[in-house]
């Protein structure tokens, strides 16, 4: 794997669910497709949020199709941080992130990103953990405009 | 005895010696016991797995078949009203 994009799940749900009324969703649109054919990343907290959401909004089936069809992309590689034995050696990692002033869910992210070093930007709409990370993070539409320079 | 095969592996030392440990305790009579309830545990695992759960498995153990992209999946929800991606 080398220099990847990682995208948040709320970039992949904004696309998969097909919210056009959301006023994130032209850039969105834009950002996933000059993306098309490169090799992406997302953690896999990234993907169980995603097949939460879909779930809920569209159906179990649904969700458990998306899962697979990320496990098995061609484009994608999932991120699996180092698995913990013992929610003492949990614990003790995911506090070095919380401490960095993240909720813990921003922290699992965190924990995926900085364990892949071939990760080169974090894509989302949230900008909770820029500046808490050891990845560059940007929104789509700042992404964007570093394209057109 | 049941029908046993003689199985050579491989183990860390590091294992050998938790398992022996386990033995001096008398949870186990000894190794081939210990090995023997561990494969038990690993069996019924996977026989209860759900296919996202053997499918990660496969995929952690580089053994996934690799095809299409799922950002051609497109659900058309965001006509229905108020959908949050941020709950």
């Amino acid at each position: 794997m080398g220099g990847v994009i990682a995208l948040g799940s709320d970039v992949l749900a904004i696309h998969h669910l097909s919210l056009r009324s959301d006023p994130r969703w032209r850039e969105n649109e834009e950002a996933l497709a000059r993306l098309r054919g490169t090799p992406k990343a997302l953690s896999i907290y990234a993907l169980l949020d995603l097949v939460g959401l879909v779930s809920r909004h569209v159906g179990e089936r649904s969700s458990r199709d998306l899962y697979l069809g990320y496990l098995r992309s061609e484009e994608h590689t999932i991120l699996f941080p180092p698995h913990h034995d013992s929610w003492e050696e949990h614990i003790d990692t995911v506090m070095r992130f919380l401490a960095r002033g993240m909720n813990y869910r921003d922290a699992l992210e965190a924990m995926a990103l900085e364990a892949t070093p071939e990760v080169e930007l974090y894509l989302s709409w949230k900008t909770s953990l820029s500046g808490r990370v050891a990845v560059k993070t940007q929104t789509p539409s700042e992404y964007l405009a570093g394209l057109k320079g | 005895m049941a029908d046993t095969v003689l199985l050579q592996v491989r183990v860390s030392s590091t294992l050998v010696k938790r398992i022996d440990e386990l033995c001096q305790e008398g949870i186990f009579r000894n190794r081939s016991e210990a090995i023997s309830d561990a494969i038990r545990m690993l069996l019924s695992r996977y026989s209860r797995a759900s296919p996202e759960a053997r499918a990660t498995a496969l995929y952690l153990g580089g053994r996934l078949g690799r095809a299409g992209n799922p950002e051609e999946i497109v659900f058309q929800v965001g006509a229905r009203g108020q959908v949050s991606v941020e709950d």
